[in-house]
């Protein structure tokens, strides 16, 4: 790392670290990813897109600080990423943002696995149920039944 | 944070721009990277978030990452559990757990076979709405196997109580019921979450998430 940033190796809170940065590289994903999901939809749903995308804009936020006290190198964001399928009408766009969802809710998982910190589990515990409750509304949206899942961010069986 | 709220206020219409341009993400040395990289232990973290949610690429790395013996741990029922127990294996502190825990794990279970009793009797008391409930029910049922399977020691046989409260027979009050239950649960789960780590952590993390969902979804 330059500029004198912690070396991951170094850190008793490596493996915390890292999955903190899969954390924020989902946050950066879904930021994106809104925008997408924004676009497919009538502008009489905006308001919920804008809302899912300022609480990833604060996750984000949060994250940025917390690696950075860490003296960690926060990953960036990337400049386009891939679809996973075509958004071409509202379903498709729901569909999106359950994908976001699922994909921050299995980063955070991945982080209450890691976390030494208490205070880490439960900024990951708080994050992933509000993950979940915002797929909940995109699946009731994509058509999906049931809208909910018995482990969100873990493998089902 | 002014830059944050400059980034939100004009949030949706940046990412429409770029929208626009996405298709530059998916071709090239950059894509390939991040396709090839999603397995790898070099795999970009900054990428890694979007590999594990795309649907078009194989198995997500979270999937596998998950496969680690510390989700074992939540997941797996039987000896593997009883194992590490109490004691743990020596220098595993993130499977160990303390006797604590372990009651704490147990009343955990408590919790969760009474949300699985509790659906049972809104489903008696009020059948009609079976045909909605039965799939969280499976859920809850679920989540209950998995969170016993990461009790070590759980005999898996004790009866549920939900507080000697009857399920209404009125199907939107019977409804209300099983939500304020269920919604308890999920607090009580998310409230443990971080006194654990491991799988343990993530196991109780995601059933609280779980049941959060679907105490939204009874409203």
């Amino acid at each position: 790392m330059a500029d004198g940033t912690r070396s991951p190796s170094a850190s008793p809170t490596a493996a915390e670290d890292a999955a903190l940065q899969e954390a924020l590289a989902a946050a950066h994903v879904a930021i994106w990813g809104y925008g997408v999901v924004g676009a497919a939809l009538p502008p009489e749903s905006r308001d919920l897109v804008v809302a899912c995308e300022l609480a990833y804009l604060d996750l984000r936020d949060e994250l940025l600080a917390l690696l950075s006290g860490r003296q960690v190198e926060p990953v960036d964001d990337e400049p386009g990423y891939t679809l996973p399928f075509p958004v071409l009408s509202a379903v498709d766009a729901a569909a999106l943002a359950v994908t976001l969802e699922e994909g921050s809710s299995a980063a955070w998982t991945w982080v209450l696995d890691q976390a030494t910190e208490r205070s880490t589990r439960e900024l990951g515990v708080a994050a992933l149920g509000a993950a979940e409750l915002r797929a909940v509304g995109w699946r009731v949206r994509a058509g999906r039944t049931p809208p909910t899942t018995a482990f969100p961010g873990l493998p089902e069986a | 944070m002014p830059t944050g709220r400059t980034r939100r206020a004009t949030g949706v219409l940046r990412v429409n721009r770029q929208a626009t341009a996405r298709t530059a993400g998916t071709t090239g040395p950059a894509a390939a990277d991040r396709r090839a990289g999603a397995y790898g232990e070099d795999r970009s973290p900054g990428l890694s978030g979007w590999t594990t949610m795309s649907g078009l690429l194989p198995a997500p790395p979270a999937a596998g990452t998950f496969t680690r013996r510390s989700l074992l741990v939540a997941t797996l029922a039987g000896t593997a559990l009883v194992a590490i127990g109490c004691t743990g294996s020596p220098g595993d502190v993130t499977d160990a757990v303390t006797p604590a825990q372990v009651d704490q794990l147990a009343a955990q279970v408590r919790v969760q076979e009474a949300v699985v009793t509790a659906y049972d009797q809104a489903v008696s008391s009020a059948p009609e709405l079976a045909a909605s409930l039965t799939p969280l029910a499976a859920q809850a049922l679920a989540q209950l196997d998995r969170l016993r399977a990461a009790a070590p020691g759980d005999p898996g046989t004790t009866a549920a109580s939900t507080s000697g409260v009857a399920a209404p027979t009125d199907p939107t009050e019977a409804r209300a019921w099983l939500r304020n239950l269920v919604g308890t649960a999920a607090a009580t789960h998310a409230a443990a979450c971080p006194d654990f780590t491991g799988g343990r952590a993530a196991l109780l993390g995601s059933i609280a998430a779980g049941l959060r969902g679907q105490e939204t979804v009874l409203a």
